[in-house]
């Protein structure tokens, strides 16, 4: 047990540090609602031009796709100096952390060779385009339908909640292949081009008055047979490794970066009240366990071991310290909490999506009692049913 | 960085558990629990001497095993999975800490071999009465070579032969006149009271100074410093006991929601009870990898040493309360009877949340660390 930096790991956080250090970001470099979308993404599209001309574009992945192969502890070291000069976040992050890992591991040579590398250049603004209205926590329930069209597919459908789809390039979609098989096989892992005739991107304003979402509707959508990934029923194989990977960067966020932003606020106003402040130094202290957490599931991953059930809790763990965090902001602020603008108001209002996005509260911890803990699956009665014959939201009688 | 322990350490846990579980199980905690000493003193010999427990953090010079704050956690945690150890904590723990950080050389030199084969079992009574306040908590006072007052909750001071006393030179305040004294147990002027407690695994009883003859060790009136370290180890190491005692309990909870049915199904499957376990192993999850790091914090980083020990105390007590509870929860009515252990884990939480003082009352101090207030 060692917390300090190996030799070999000072050594690349130097290199690092030397690499990034000129480019700190001053302002805002990540979207936080409201207006400015379209500059904080040519921002994000130049800098990441930055690194790959550089050859740090996507140090995560293996060499022989122009990454670096890092191993799990440099990745963290580079992650932390990515925050140190605020790049940290990345509207591209779903092509460099989702999409790219998935096509990596399951794509064909002829995807990899036309994808990855624009992918890494940032030339490609990814969506995901998984979630359907009537398919959210039980997303194999989903109902958008891929017919064959000679060599080609035929998509109709509704996806939702698809971040930044109204300025992306492609989206890789989920949709049925086979009605009549049971909902998990049957479907396809598809890559869409979002200029296609019959692609119709509706922006959704969130409860924080910014837009993140999007309502994505496909009309006929001709999507050539070279665009499907794997095989016609291996989409759901497909979008777990998707989702691990998102979850995976979910859970390599920093727990302590917002309450050091709080605790920066009370010291700046000259401090608070006794009890506010010891829930504060209680968040403090649970930001500081979790990152210890995080951690140690890096250094299991590192390992190559299995990470543990310490890696199912995460997810919820860091969303209830934002949660708390934005919370407390508000309390610092007084009377200012009422403005309409302030520090800690779009952090209060975004909070309530963190325990909904990236799997609910309750999902994410039915996984960990079912995966870490062992306990028993709760029978689904959608087991082996065809897709066609499931119930559906409205179908009930 | 590598948060992972050594091959040896992985061994050296598993050897402990092997032991415990065939010497030392929860049923016999309970069954010593009715006795004076709580513990079995052919079993203490093996744990303290066969295994080397009692000399894990003695230097080797005098007899002891060398090791770090890391191994003795990894110790703590394997008894407190079944409550057990006896004096291990107060001997093996406080008072070797407490003796390596006040005493001079050649009083470790004279002390510390007895501790380590276990021969002598040794008690630490460093303020007035457990909690969380400072060095204006110690009244007890040192008079011409004697000490005068009382010390309340000592850990197993009924089974200590050496008491090591915090004391204060007669009309000296705060830090200053602080030193630390060597008391014989035996003494005519020592009157130990067992304290019977709301934890019945771990013993506790006031001592009575009325003019004990005491030595001093190390300088004159600098004992607060070092003893204010052993606070802080104290703590960490009863994080990683608690950590132990927390698995445990989650353990026999999703064991028995396992193999309880109820309307046809275990009663694991369903979510509300999953749920419930998930709150528990989640709590438990950042207070074991707290109290890892704060054992490598104690044994490699002194200046972070108070900070490590708020997170790893703070969170250890909040994991093993809602283990505890939980345990007794998903146990159902089985759970609330005295013949189910789940109430020894509950009472021992509740009294670990007192024995260095409440998370709370250390969190006062971080705020104003943090700059808060």
């Amino acid at each position: 047990m060692d917390f300090d930096d190996t030799p070999e790991e000072a050594a690349f956080r130097a290199e690092v540090r030397a690499l990034l250090d000129p480019h700190r970001l001053e302002g805002p470099g990540h979207y936080r609602g409201g207006h400015g979308l379209a500059e904080v993404l040519a921002g994000q599209r130049a800098w990441q031009r930055t690194l790959f001309e550089a050859g740090w574009a996507v140090p995560a992945w293996p060499r022989e796709y122009g990454g670096r192969g890092l191993s799990a502890g440099q990745r963290q070291i580079w992650a932390e100096e990515l925050g140190r000069i605020g790049r940290r976040d990345s509207m591209l992050s779903g092509g460099l952390g989702m999409l790219g890992p998935t096509l990596i591991e399951h794509g064909s040579e002829a995807q990899k060779r036309r994808f990855l590398e624009p992918t890494a250049r940032g030339d490609i603004l990814w969506c995901q385009l998984f979630s359907e209205p009537g398919a959210g926590s039980d997303l194999a329930s989903l109902a958008t339908r891929a017919v064959r069209d000679g060599e080609g597919w035929r998509i109709t459908g509704q996806k939702v909640w698809s971040s930044f789809a109204n300025h992306a390039d492609m989206g890789f979609l989920l949709a049925r292949t086979n009605p009549n098989a049971p909902k998990h096989a049957g479907i396809g892992f598809f890559l869409v081009d979002m200029k296609a005739p019959g692609v119709e991107v509706r922006p959704l304003i969130e409860m924080t008055g910014g837009n993140h979402f999007n309502e994505v509707f496909l009309a006929d959508v001709r999507v050539p047979g070279e665009n499907l990934v794997g095989g016609p029923d291996a989409g759901w194989t497909l979008a777990r490794t998707t989702l691990m990977h998102e979850r995976l960067s979910i859970g390599s966020f920093s727990a302590l970066a917002p309450v050091e932003r709080l605790l920066a606020q009370v010291r700046a106003q000259g401090g608070t009240d006794p009890m506010t402040a010891d829930a504060m130094a209680r968040l403090w202290v649970q930001a500081r366990a979790l990152d210890l957490l995080s951690a140690r599931v890096r250094t299991s991953l590192a390992r190559g071991q299995h990470p543990g059930a310490g890696a199912l809790v995460m997810k919820n763990a860091i969303s209830d310290v934002m949660l708390r965090a934005a919370d407390l902001g508000m309390r610092a602020l007084g009377p200012d909490a009422l403005a309409a603008d302030g520090p800690f108001q779009h952090d209060f209002l975004f909070a309530p999506s963190m325990h909904i996005g990236g799997g609910t509260e309750e999902i994410v911890k039915s996984l960990a009692a079912e995966q870490g803990l062992g306990l028993p699956r709760e029978p689904d009665a959608t087991k082996g049913v065809p897709f066609e014959a499931l119930p559906r939201s409205g179908s009930a009688r | 960085m590598n948060f992972a322990w050594s091959e040896e350490q992985d061994e050296f846990r598993a050897s402990v558990r092997r032991f415990v579980a065939e010497r030392w199980p929860a049923a016999e905690t309970r069954r010593l629990a009715a006795s004076e000493r709580g513990f079995e003193p052919e079993v203490w010999r093996q744990l303290a001497g066969d295994l080397g427990l009692a000399g894990l953090a003695v230097p080797e010079a005098y007899g002891g095993q060398g090791f770090s704050m890391l191994e003795l956690s990894i110790a703590l945690d394997e008894l407190g999975r079944e409550l057990a150890g006896g004096p291990f904590f107060a001997s093996a723990c406080l008072a070797v800490l407490t003796i390596r950080n006040v005493a001079t050389p050649a009083e470790q030199a004279e002390l510390l071999p007895a501790i380590a084969s276990g021969d002598a079992i040794a008690t630490l009574a460093a303020l007035d009465a457990p909690g969380a306040a400072g060095p204006d908590a110690i009244a007890c006072t040192v008079r011409a070579g004697n000490l005068h007052g009382a010390k309340r909750f000592v850990i197993d001071a009924q089974n200590a032969g050496l008491l090591l006393i915090a004391a204060r030179e007669a009309g000296s305040r705060g830090e200053a006149g602080v030193g630390l004294y060597a008391v014989d147990a035996k003494s005519p002027a020592v009157r130990i009271e067992l304290a019977p407690g709301l934890d019945l695994t771990r013993k506790l009883a006031h001592v009575h100074l009325d003019g004990a003859p005491a030595r001093r060790l190390g300088a004159s009136g600098s004992a607060w410093p070092g003893l204010a370290r052993t606070l802080a180890e104290g703590a960490i190491g009863l994080a990683s006991e608690q950590i132990g005692a927390a698995s445990r309990c989650l353990e026999l909870a999703v064991a028995h929601a396992q193999q309880r049915f109820q309307f046809g199904r275990p009663i694991g499957a369903f979510q509300a009870v999953k749920h419930r376990a998930v709150d528990a192993l989640t709590l438990l999850e950042l207070a074991r990898s707290a109290a890892w790091w704060a054992a490598w914090v104690a044994a490699s980083r002194p200046d972070e040493l108070f900070d490590a020990a708020v997170i790893a105390h703070s969170t250890a007590c909040e994991a093993f309360e809602k283990a505890a509870y939980e345990c007794i929860h998903l146990h159902g009515g089985m759970g609330f009877t005295w013949e189910h252990d789940a109430h020894l884990y509950y009472r021992r939480a509740r009294a670990d949340r007192v024995l260095f003082g409440d998370p709370a009352a250390h969190r006062v101090r971080l705020a104003g660390a943090l700059g808060l207030v």
